[in-house]
């Protein structure tokens, strides 16, 4: 376009020097002489073009001769009868049927099946995401937990505090072999102390590797240790042996928050646990962060 | 873009064209006259920019099966010129197939590289280009733009009727009717049309 700005302009330039016309640009004088040309810039450069073309190419008027010899070979079939032939597919030039009938009817077919095609993706998108253990998206985790894991967990938690030790140790094993698996998933309140400990452990491999963790573990790590400054000393401080003695007075409180938070599939179970595992002043804020999104 | 000044002209006559085909499919032969005269001009160039300078016979050719399939055809005054311009444009063809002649490797070409001479200014290759220099204008870009620059300004087909005419889809044809006309107006506002020139000017511009 911008070519065609400038060229026009310069031939306009051009053209309109010898006539010593005042027009600044893309009115030129050819165009009284062919088409009605009155408009400026690019469209009125390129009518003025097709003017010129047509000027040149189409010359007004017949050849007599062959035009006799059109309308006799006319005559000839008209006497013939041939004007009797039955309308091919390529004959018919009625707007309506080539507007509208032809196009119109592949467009409806190709929309029908584009939308059934799309439908059929959408379907089953939802079927994979409702199904348990079919997604593997992050919203699947809280609601496959209660069904799953928390259930026979969390009796055990709330149950003897001696039993309590249990739990937590196959699930800080459990989560040691797939931290970042655990982290994700979020495997229930109960394994909270467990939890932390692989999400520092994903922490500390992260930061290690010079990157961030996972987001939405960075986040609940964050919301535990009560601000990103002191992930570390948190992180060091479970790791320090702080494990045995949180999980000893947890089971008391945990379970209440964190079976009816489960319960209603709310992703802020995890929050609640993970905070509550620790001091008083963490689990708050795990709650607020956790309720959040 | 504005296809203005041939498609105007061209819709001005395409209610008289019309009424004209219909007489003729009543076996008015006078009506068949005035719609030979009405189109042919515009055929005539189109196939000229085809084979060049055996346009005439083909277009002969091209109306003997017009005159016999008009009993066929069904539309009004545009789908008469889209009509007419698929059996000119086969019969065009064909002609091509037989001479095994590439429409732009005419004589046609050799002259006109002549004919902006060093001396004839700017002016006066704008304002009077000789239909030896139009063709090879036309001649030098790519056949599909070629074509389709040709069916829309000089038959006066709209944008679906040209495509169908070329059978194409109607985006293609209209990229290749502006790529052609606005390649044709770099070169028209370079000095000469020859090919080297207009590309170097069109680029520094």
């Amino acid at each position: 376009m911008g070519e065609r700005q400038s060229d026009g302009g310069r031939a306009g330039r051009r053209r309109v020097r010898p006539e010593r016309s005042v027009c600044p640009v893309g009115v030129p004088a050819a165009a009284g002489r062919a088409a009605p040309v009155s408009v400026e810039g690019p469209a009125g450069d390129t009518a003025r073009l097709e003017a010129l073309l047509v000027a040149a190419l189409v010359r007004d008027g017949v050849d007599a001769g062959a035009e006799q010899r059109a309308v006799a070979a006319f005559v000839a079939a008209r006497e013939a009868g041939a004007h009797g032939a039955r309308t091919r597919r390529r004959d018919d030039w009625r707007a309506s049927r080539r507007r509208f009938g032809g196009r119109s009817l592949r467009a409806t077919l190709g929309a029908l099946v584009a939308g059934c095609a799309l439908s059929g993706v959408a379907w089953a998108g939802i079927q994979a995401a409702g199904t348990p253990g079919g997604g593997r998206s992050e919203d699947t985790g809280p609601t496959r937990t209660p069904s799953a894991s928390s259930a026979p967990a969390v009796p055990d938690v709330s149950g003897t505090s001696g039993a309590g030790e249990a739990p937590g140790v196959s699930a800080s094993a459990s989560a040691a072999e797939s931290a970042r698996d655990g982290a994700r998933h979020g495997s229930g309140p109960a394994e909270a102390a467990g939890d932390v400990e692989a999400q520092c452990r994903a922490y500390e491999r992260a930061a290690g590797r010079g990157r961030a963790p996972d987001a939405p573990v960075w986040e609940r790590l964050v919301a535990a240790a009560g601000g990103a400054a002191r992930v570390d000393a948190y992180c060091a401080g479970r790791a320090g042996g702080a494990l045995p003695t949180a999980s000893a007075p947890a089971p008391a409180s945990v379970p209440p928050v964190a079976r009816g938070e489960a319960g209603a599939g709310r992703p802020t179970g995890e929050a609640a646990g993970t905070g509550s595992s620790g001091e008083g002043k963490g689990r708050g804020e795990g709650e607020g962060a956790g309720r959040k999104p | 873009m504005g296809h203005g000044g041939e498609s105007r002209r061209t819709q001005a006559f395409d209610g008289e064209l019309g009424d004209a085909v219909a007489r003729a499919q009543q076996g008015d032969e006078a009506a068949f006259a005035v719609a030979y005269r009405l189109v042919q001009p515009g055929l005539l160039a189109y196939v000229r920019g085809l084979v060049g300078a055996d346009a005439e016979d083909v277009m002969s050719d091209a109306w003997l099966e017009i005159a016999r399939d008009l009993g066929r055809f069904k539309g009004d005054g545009a789908g008469f010129r889209g009509w007419t311009a698929t059996i000119a444009r086969h019969r065009a063809l064909d002609h091509l197939r037989r001479q095994r002649v590439r429409p732009r490797a005419s004589a046609l070409e050799q002259d006109v590289l002549e004919l902006p001479a060093p001396h004839s200014t700017h002016d006066q290759a704008m304002e009077a280009m000789s239909t030896e220099q139009a063709l090879a204008l036309v001649g030098g870009l790519p056949r599909d733009q070629a074509e389709a620059v040709l069916l829309r300004v000089v038959v006066g087909l709209d944008g679906p009727a040209a495509a169908r005419v070329l059978g194409k889809r109607p985006g293609a044809v209209r990229t290749a009717a502006h790529r052609g006309l606005r390649r044709l107006a770099r070169q028209l506002a370079a000095d000469g049309v020859t090919d080297e020139a207009p590309r170097t000017l069109g680029e520094s511009t």
